[in-house]
């Protein structure tokens, strides 16, 4: 496995940084800590998005926001006229081979384009090889880690342990194995209603089968129901009948053409009267086989009980709004963002008594409505009168008038649902009663006309005539059996597949879990002591010990502290400030990140310690310094430091003079304009500031031309060892250069009263009279209170031609190595040689 | 089926590979459809809405899926 060191990285049009036509460009050693300081917003974090960009394809943050914000839409810089970005990464491998360049393009559509100008063959895939949590890590995973609850905390831990892959994929089978949601999303109710609705219509065509199957054949219909048989038997009777007897030679009832049968008999007795007794043979068979079902009245007396029951159940509640105040309520209640159980959290009133057992009754109240519904769904699914009271709504012989085809559909629709009051059903039996009157209305009207009709017509003829019409219903029924039968197996089939995946995503689920539960701890014991030792290195303090408890059925992970001056296993979260919380957090993080080998060979910290105490970030930075990263431990990773904080930069500043340490400050115009690395890159920011002036940009020159007057005053007090206040570094930002100013002329007219000062008059004199008021009195006031942009192009490159010759005041020919050169004074009272 | 458990020497992706090879050994039709969507899921959103929404048309992708192909027997655990 081939490792890298980050050697550079350029951006342009990515998130703060614009750098239109003049990308940002750092660059970092690999054997030295590197450490990035920018004051806020001036592109600091966008230097660590550009990388989570470059590695992981997205950046965590963007990705975490709703839909509405469009995210994606903020990846490029929105001032960039191309609207497009560039992130340059140099890759340098620890074996020596060449440097890997990588390009990324992202145009404003949000196309990734990735390439290497170096040549490699596969950028795309050594970018996805440095994917790792260990690598990045960002304030936001910290304060994760110390501040919320103990699913987040676990979750943010997997991070630190450099598993946070894992806990993101068990998070997400764990949202798929959610049964609730698993059989909505996969529709599983909705296919089970389905399935109880056609094998209903199965079992009432098998019923409708029964009475015609009887009068055809004078036998019961198959026990169990065999369609095969009731098609023979029914053949049989008619072909048993000599005069249709050719009709079923080679046909059975379910192909032979019934209109050809009722011909031959027509032909046996010509007459009108045979085509009206066979309408009427037809319309009593309908009506016979819409007759009452022995188990009928047991059906309606249990569905009655289960209406009853629930209105019962639905007094005791409160409506629906309540139930969602309920639910709300619990949701909370059991979530980890209450944890007072006897606090309301709607209103925040004090209860005697917990809440939750009391939402929770109230919830049971609803739980019986529902129960109830089901029951009476379900009954209703299987209820046989109810089938029959469908089709008599429907059959043209009953003739149901438009309010009474309305009213069913209305009540059908409430009793499937199981929404029904006693109101309900008392119209549904109603509608029933009226419509079963109807049908023996006239059913008695049919059979009179049939008899008048019998006495004219020739006995044999009339009892043909009724069997061709029962075995017609038969078929018919039989027709309609088949296409239910067809259909349960479709959904049958349906829902066996949809459940297999269920029991698939649900073993899944438990399976990851269990694993991830065993794998996090194996890695928390492994590091155990390491934390423990950084620990009380970054602290300081042997008298606090922490613990960490993962919980075995879930991702929650507890902080404990196994000592605690004296006493023994307390909640950390309770006792330990913010800075002894943060710092656990990057010793669990730096010991995984030391035990861990992958092709990344360097680890980006931003912002990590914004919420140490000083003595702490000290502390910690001295262990990263000595202890973590290279070359302080040559198996160390290189480690990259990004920081705000401008008492660490003042620590920054002064190890950058050492080989072990590479420091860099950011600063420019971000989002507008440009941002420069200033260390590497002064005498750049000097052309592009006078770049922007000569083309009239005030707006634009003025960070940069701050920036170069901070780096060639610090340059002046470092390199002539001018002593400066304590709080030097952390006064309000933008004093920067006047705090810089100050020491300076307090410095020279300390030396100067001394009578020790190195300085010749010329140059004395140009300090306290000509560039430091100049400097004060046209830049710095105006500055600091931002109204900088009064003033001309013109004055302002006086400023930087007067910084310029301010630093030359501290400076003599030295003709040490032969030829003249300007060199900094040792110190305000001395040279550095002997020149 | 014996327990899964993960490699402490692989990274998160090679166990991640690790769990799905077993999985193949538990429903293999299932494991299959589960990797073709897999990545679909990521990167997961905070809790809520987009989370919702996220899971909904991950299943509903499955849903399709799992009625276009007929099913195979599941093998015995």
């Amino acid at each position: 496995m081939t490792r890298y060191y980050l050697s550079q990285l350029e951006i342009e049009g990515f998130r703060g940084i614009n750098n239109e036509g003049d990308p940002l460009s750092i660059h970092f050693k690999p054997d030295a800590v590197n450490s990035i300081f920018a004051p806020n917003a001036q592109g600091k974090s966008s230097i660590f998005e550009a990388l989570c960009y470059a590695i992981k394809g997205h950046i965590p943050k963007l990705s975490m926001l709703p839909e509405v914000d469009q995210a994606g839409d903020y990846y490029c810089n929105r001032f960039h006229s191309a609207g497009q970005a560039h992130i340059s990464i140099v890759l340098q491998p620890e074996d020596s081979s060449p440097n890997v360049v990588i390009l990324l393009v992202r145009d404003k559509y949000g196309n990734r384009k990735v390439s290497s100008p170096s040549g490699h063959p596969n950028p795309e895939e050594i970018l996805r090889s440095l994917d790792n949590d260990l690598c990045l890590l960002d304030q936001r995973t910290f304060l994760r880690f110390v501040e919320e609850s103990p699913l987040n905390r676990g979750r943010a831990f997997s991070a630190l342990l450099g598993i946070g892959r894992l806990s993101e994929v068990r998070q997400a089978l764990a949202m798929l194995a959610n049964t609730r949601t698993m059989n909505s999303d996969l529709g599983i109710a909705d296919l089970v209603n389905q399935l109880v609705a056609v094998r209903d219509r199965a079992k009432s065509a098998v019923a409708g089968i029964a009475q015609p199957f009887e009068k055809l054949t004078g036998m019961d219909s198959p026990d169990p129901f065999d369609p095969s048989k009731v098609v023979q038997e029914s053949t049989a009777s008619l072909k048993g009948i000599d005069l249709i007897q050719s009709h079923f030679m080679s046909d059975t009832i379910a192909t032979v053409d019934f209109d050809k049968v009722r011909e031959t008999v027509r032909s046996a007795e010509q007459s009108d009267k045979y085509d009206k007794l066979t309408e009427i043979v037809k319309a009593i068979a309908a009506l016979s086989a819409l007759a009452p079902n022995s188990g009928e009245k047991e059906e309606q007396e249990s569905i009655a009980l289960a209406v009853a029951a629930r209105e019962q159940a639905l007094a005791a509640t409160r409506g629906p709004l309540f139930k969602e105040l309920y639910e709300i309520l619990d949701q909370i209640l059991k979530s980890d963002e209450w944890d007072e159980a006897n606090k309301c959290p709607a209103c925040k009133s004090a209860l005697a008594e917990p809440l939750a057992p009391q939402i929770q009754k109230q919830l049971d109240e609803y739980s019986k409505v529902l129960a109830a519904s089901s029951e009476i769904s379900d009954l209703w699914a299987t209820a046989t009168w109810g089938a029959r009271l469908r089709r008599l709504v429907h059959a043209p012989q009953i003739g149901a008038d438009d309010p009474q085809v309305q009213l069913f559909a209305r009540l059908d629709t409430n009793f499937k649902s199981g929404e029904v009051s006693v109101e309900n059903l008392q119209l549904l039996l109603s509608l029933h009663s009226d419509l079963d009157n109807k049908r023996v209305g006239s059913l008695t009207a049919l059979e009179a006309q049939k008899l008048e009709l019998q006495k004219e017509l020739p006995p044999s003829l009339v009892a043909i005539t009724e069997k061709i019409t029962y075995a017609e219903e038969i078929r018919k029924e039989l027709a309609e059996l088949e296409a239910a039968f067809s259909e349960v197996a479709l959904l049958e089939k349906k829902l066996a597949h949809r459940q297999q995946w269920c029991r698939f995503i649900t073993y899944a689920s438990q399976a990851f879990g269990d694993a991830e539960v065993a794998l996090s701890t194996q890695k928390t014991i492994a590091i155990e002591s390491q934390y423990k030792d950084m620990y009380s290195t970054i602290t300081n303090n042997p008298d606090v010990v922490p613990k960490l408890q993962k919980s075995a059925e879930s991702e929650e992970l507890f902080l404990l502290l196994e000592k605690f001056y004296g006493l023994a296993n307390l909640r950390a979260t309770t006792l330990l400030a913010e800075s002894y919380r943060n710092a656990l957090a990057i010793s669990i993080f730096l010991s995984s990140a030391l035990n861990h080998v992958s092709p990344a060979r360097f680890v980006v910290l931003d912002d990590v310690t914004s919420s140490f105490d000083a003595g702490h970030q000290y502390a910690l930075m001295e262990l990263i310094r000595t202890k973590i990263a290279r070359p302080g431990n040559t198996n160390g990773p290189q480690v990259i430091i990004l920081s705000h904080d401008g008492l660490l930069e003042k620590y920054f500043d002064r190890l950058s003079s050492t080989t072990v340490w590479h420091h860099q400050r950011i600063q420019g115009l971000s989002p507008i304009g440009a941002v420069l690395a200033q260390a590497q890159q002064p005498n750049r920011l000097r052309q592009s500031a006078e770049t922007f002036l000569n083309a009239g940009k005030t707006l634009q020159a003025e960070p940069l031309i701050r920036q170069y007057l901070e780096f060639k005053l610090l340059e002046i007090i470092r390199k002539v060892d001018i002593p400066v206040p304590l709080d030097f570094s952390i006064r309000d930002d933008k004093q920067m250069v006047q705090n810089c100013i100050d020491a300076i002329g307090t410095a020279v007219g300390l030396q100067t009263k001394a009578g020790t000062i190195i300085l010749d008059s010329t140059q004395l004199a140009n300090v306290s009279s000509t560039h430091v008021p100049a400097l004060v009195s046209n830049w710095i006031s105006h500055y600091s209170t931002g109204v900088a942009s009064s003033l001309s192009p013109y004055t302002l490159r006086g400023v930087l031609d007067s910084v310029d010759k301010l630093a030359d005041c501290f400076k003599y020919d030295c003709s040490c190595s032969g030829s003249t050169h300007r060199r900094y004074y040792k110190d305000l009272s001395s040279k550095c040689c002997g020149c | 089926m014996d327990k899964f458990e993960f490699s402490p020497d692989l990274s998160p992706e090679g166990n991640l590979e690790l769990f799905l090879a077993h999985l193949d050994d538990v429903d293999k039709e299932m494991s299959e459809l589960l990797r073709q969507n897999f990545n679909s899921l990521f990167p997961l959103p905070e809790p809520g809405q987009r989370r919702n929404t996220r899971r909904q048309a991950f299943n509903s992708k499955i849903a399709l899926a799992l009625d276009t192909e007929a099913p195979t027997e599941e093998p015995s655990e």
